[in-house]
């Protein structure tokens, strides 16, 4: 059996490692998935005042901290039971909304993209095409999608938020912004020219709403008869992804999918739903239902895996079996699938559900979940920035809370993301926080049964199996954020800078 | 003026104090060739030209 | 003009400063690498390279055959046996000495970079420091004496996160010849040297002594909502973020996320405290007399 270990895998949020053992069939027999360095946010959350803990819990993930600022502030919020006004619920969507659509793109073309214009792919007949898009730091592409894109997202964060990263708007009670009309038109000409942007450079003349009309896949397959689509990155993308065997990478993980909603519309509806897939069958969320297994990672052992509400943090660096300081989130007991293609099969997106019924749940449809996600939320911002009612306001004045255990459930760009605080005395008793990466990249469990990244990578046939190429396509395709799992990872003991190769 | 001062009379400029204060630990024979590598590297060899005449 | 060589490393972080220094503008971020010569050696976000590739580099770095001319830092640096290994299963501290010792240029970005920040905040179960201070003590994972090649100690580029102006140009003033002086802690005077107060657009309120009670209300944020940015050093009111708006322009108090002393010595956020200096509470009754004074003259 050859164990290789990839350190670091970069192109993640946070470098990782990730450690597999290839039979002499060249198949992946065992992963583990590692991170690195253990912060410790949760314990120096206990004592702090909840407004504290949220602002300070923000900074767990400089990639999405507006998902971690919102669902702090929905945390507290939900101890008492507390309905904020419509106008801070529309800028908490439209912020967090801006950043998954930059999240989503960022990864698309910086983090996951490069890794297709390895060497290994330099034969293949649209190399260049993937030159073009993906050559990091170089192509003029990705310089566009960095200033058209990417930039002016983040001005309409910071319009309404002060700044990108770790914006301040979201707070107990609503939103700290009171924008005048010249602010809402300014975010709506930036949100503009970024559609356009899209249309034009991303969707290679295509419009978001002929996009919208594609439900199927053999609506897709008709639109990729459109020259101009074939050409455009989606188009490239979805050629590209069957050629070279996307489909069939990472199909291993488990079928149990989970998003925790995202983007409130005027009637209480959501722009995507909350709910629970389990083996096939849909379900509503019950945080009740969630507990968190250390028995691989670097916690003191407990008798029962326990509920967030009750979770507690206390390392052990040294403990025996250990290989990871993330802890193992189990929902019923069972592994779970977060992140964009979950979300839009919670949602029965019926393009992202009749794409899954053809190709599978895998790199692919992962991938291409996260670039649709992002042409569906676009235009939705826009009408959100439209509903703003000035006349209306966006705090209601909030108290202290002398006790209470509140649960914050938000989509943060890779899932479902739930912050969990328990109150005393206007203190934080406990503050917990599971993200979308805690629940992908777990480890395995007391009933042996390992992470969602971990079966994705098990059972693969690798073409070489020296190659990482594959790995990374698996890894990369959930878009893990170590330095977002908080309870990020140590290792063993192992010699500076060597090749490492075990066998 | 000594070359040592001139030159440390440059660094200050070019970069700034703490650069300043590295060219006391040179000698009086290599602190020309010295700092001209540094602001060579760093500014390029147009401000360079700046010691050739020390 | 010669290529510069930059390696860009985290230890605990949250990637929040890589995040905002590629939203630079005017050049943005690429353009910048390119117009200026600097080779992005190793970024952990962007570099195409990784696993044995990336080792080979560090070697390489390491044995001195490829030159490491400006290092950045990004992230804690935890100190406590076990907590934080990583690439390698090297400490994050080892890692960093041998970088640093190699470097012409060593800057930390980010609070926790240069004092700490969050993560060495108690318990601090870590043992988190900065690479060369740790809160407001001088020493953290380098020692007080470390000196770069150049003869800076580590400048120290604060923020949470750090804004890119302050980063890009602080990298283009070793680019542009053009000196880069440091304050008591390390961090470069020009950007340091204001308060978040100067340029807020709600100094006027300030001067008159009118505070916002809650938010959302009309008023300075300082007394009653406890905004830290009359204490607080940094240009953020004078430069904006995101080239649009700021933490108070979008009616949040300043948490003083820039400060050494982050995130301790500035709780509760939103709460009067108890510690504003006197000299500001003089200095607004001053202004006040001042302006009704005037009032009465005119």
């Amino acid at each position: 059996m050859l164990k290789r270990i990839i350190d670091p895998l970069n192109r993640v949020e946070g470098d990782m490692a990730i450690e597999v053992s290839i039979g002499a069939d060249n198949v992946v027999k065992d992963a583990k998935a590692i991170g690195y360095v253990y912060r410790g946010f949760e314990n120096i959350f206990i004592g702090k005042r909840p407004f504290d803990a949220m602002r300070m819990s923000q900074r767990s993930c400089g990639v999405c901290p507006v998902s971690h600022g919102t669902a702090g502030a929905y945390a507290i919020e939900n101890a008492i039971d507390f309905k904020i006004p419509r106008n801070a619920e529309l800028i908490r969507d439209i912020v967090l909304g801006a950043n998954i659509i930059v999240s989503n793109a960022t990864h698309f073309y910086f983090m996951w993209g490069p890794d297709l214009v390895d060497k290994s792919y330099k034969d293949y007949e649209l190399y260049p095409e993937l030159v073009k898009r993906f050559d990091p730091l170089k192509s003029p592409h990705l310089k566009r999608v960095l200033t058209e894109a990417r930039i002016p997202l983040h001005s309409v964060v910071a319009t309404f938020g002060g700044k990108f990263p770790h914006p301040a708007h979201a707070i107990p009670g609503g939103v700290t912004c009171v924008p005048k009309h010249i602010e809402l038109i300014k975010a709506n000409t930036f949100l503009t020219e970024v559609k356009a942007f899209f249309e034009k450079e991303i969707l290679n003349g295509i419009t978001i709403d002929e996009w919208k009309n594609v439900k199927s896949v053999k609506d897709l397959l008709e639109l990729m008869k459109n020259e101009n689509f074939a050409n455009s990155d989606i188009g490239v993308f979805i050629k590209v992804g069957q050629d070279l065997g996307l489909h069939k990478l990472g199909e291993g993980s488990p079928k149990n999918f989970l998003s925790y909603g995202f983007g409130f519309n005027s009637d209480g509806s959501m722009l995507f739903k909350r709910g629970l897939v389990e083996n096939g069958k849909y379900k509503t969320v019950d945080p009740k239902m969630i507990t968190e297994d250390t028995s691989k990672s670097y916690y003191e052992n407990e008798k029962n895996a326990r509920n967030p509400v009750d979770g507690i943090t206390k390392p052990s660096v040294n403990k025996k079996g250990a290989y990871t300081w993330i802890k193992a989130p189990r929902y019923n007991g069972k592994v779970i699938e977060a992140g964009p293609l979950a979300r839009n099969i919670v949602n029965k997106d019926p393009l992202i559900m009749d794409l899954v019924k053809t190709f599978g749940v895998n790199t692919f449809t992962r991938t291409l979940a996260r670039l649709h996600e992002c042409l569906l939320i676009l235009p939705k911002l826009i009408e959100w920035v439209d509903e703003i009612d000035l006349s209306k306001p966006f705090y209601h004045p909030f108290p202290e809370i002398a006790e209470g255990v509140g649960i914050g459930l938000v989509e943060a760009p890779r899932g479902a993301l739930g912050h969990f605080v328990k109150i005393k005395d206007e203190k934080c008793l406990s503050y917990q926080i599971i993200t979308p990466t805690t629940w992908n990249c777990s480890p395995t469990d007391s009933k042996k049964e390992h992470g969602a990244v971990e079966q994705a990578l098990m059972g693969v046939k690798l073409k070489d199996k020296n190659s990482s190429i594959e790995l990374a396509h698996i890894v990369r395709g959930f878009d893990p954020c170590i330095s977002c799992s908080i309870h990020a990872i140590g290792n063993e003991k192992k010699p500076l800078f060597v090749s490492r190769v075990m066998n | 003026m000594a070359k040592k001062e001139k030159c440390k009379e440059i660094m200050v400029k070019l970069f700034g104090p703490a650069t300043g204060n590295l060219v006391d630990s040179m000698s009086e024979d290599d602190c020309v060739a010295k700092c001209k590598d540094k602001v060579s590297k760093f500014l390029g060899e147009e401000k360079a030209k700046v010691f050739d005449n020390l | 003009m010669q290529e510069l060589n930059l390696i860009w490393i985290q230890g605990e972080t949250c990637d929040g400063d890589s995040m905002s220094v590629i939203d630079a503008t005017n050049p943005d971020f690429l353009t910048f690498l390119e117009r200026y010569k600097i080779n992005l050696l190793y970024h952990p976000t962007l570099s195409p390279i990784y696993g044995d590739e990336a080792t080979k580099l560090f070697n390489k770095c390491l044995s001195g055959k490829t030159q490491v001319d400006i290092f950045i830092f990004e992230g804690a640096i935890p100190m406590n046996e076990g907590y934080g290994d990583f690439m390698g299963g090297k400490s994050v501290r080892k890692f960093v000495e041998n970088f640093a010792s190699k470097a012409q240029v060593t800057i930390a970005i980010g609070t926790c970079a240069c004092f700490g920040g969050i993560p060495a905040a108690e318990p601090n179960e870590s043992g988190s420091v900065g690479l060369q201070f740790s809160k407001r003590e001088k020493g953290g994972a380098l020692g007080k004496d470390y000196m770069s090649g150049l003869g800076f100690p580590v400048i120290n580029i604060p923020g949470c996160p750090t804004h890119p102006d302050w980063v890009i140009n602080t990298i283009l003033s070793f680019r542009l010849g053009k000196p880069v002086v440091l304050d008591e802690f390390n961090r470069p005077k020009d950007y340091f040297g204001e308060t978040v107060h100067r340029g807020c657009k709600l100094c006027e309120y300030h001067e008159r002594g009118l505070w916002a009670k809650d938010f959302t209300e009309v008023g300075c944020l300082a007394s009653s909502l406890g905004c830290k940015g009359r204490t607080t050093n940094a240009d953020c009111n004078i430069r904006l973020w995101n080239g649009v708006s700021s933490c108070t322009r979008s009616g949040s108090p300043c948490i003083g996320c820039c400060d050494p002393g982050f995130p301790e010595s500035m709780l509760p956020f939103n709460k009067e405290t108890l510690n504003l200096p006197p000299s500001v509470l003089e200095e607004v009754n001053e202004r006040k007399q001042i302006l009704a004074e005037d009032i009465k003259n005119a």
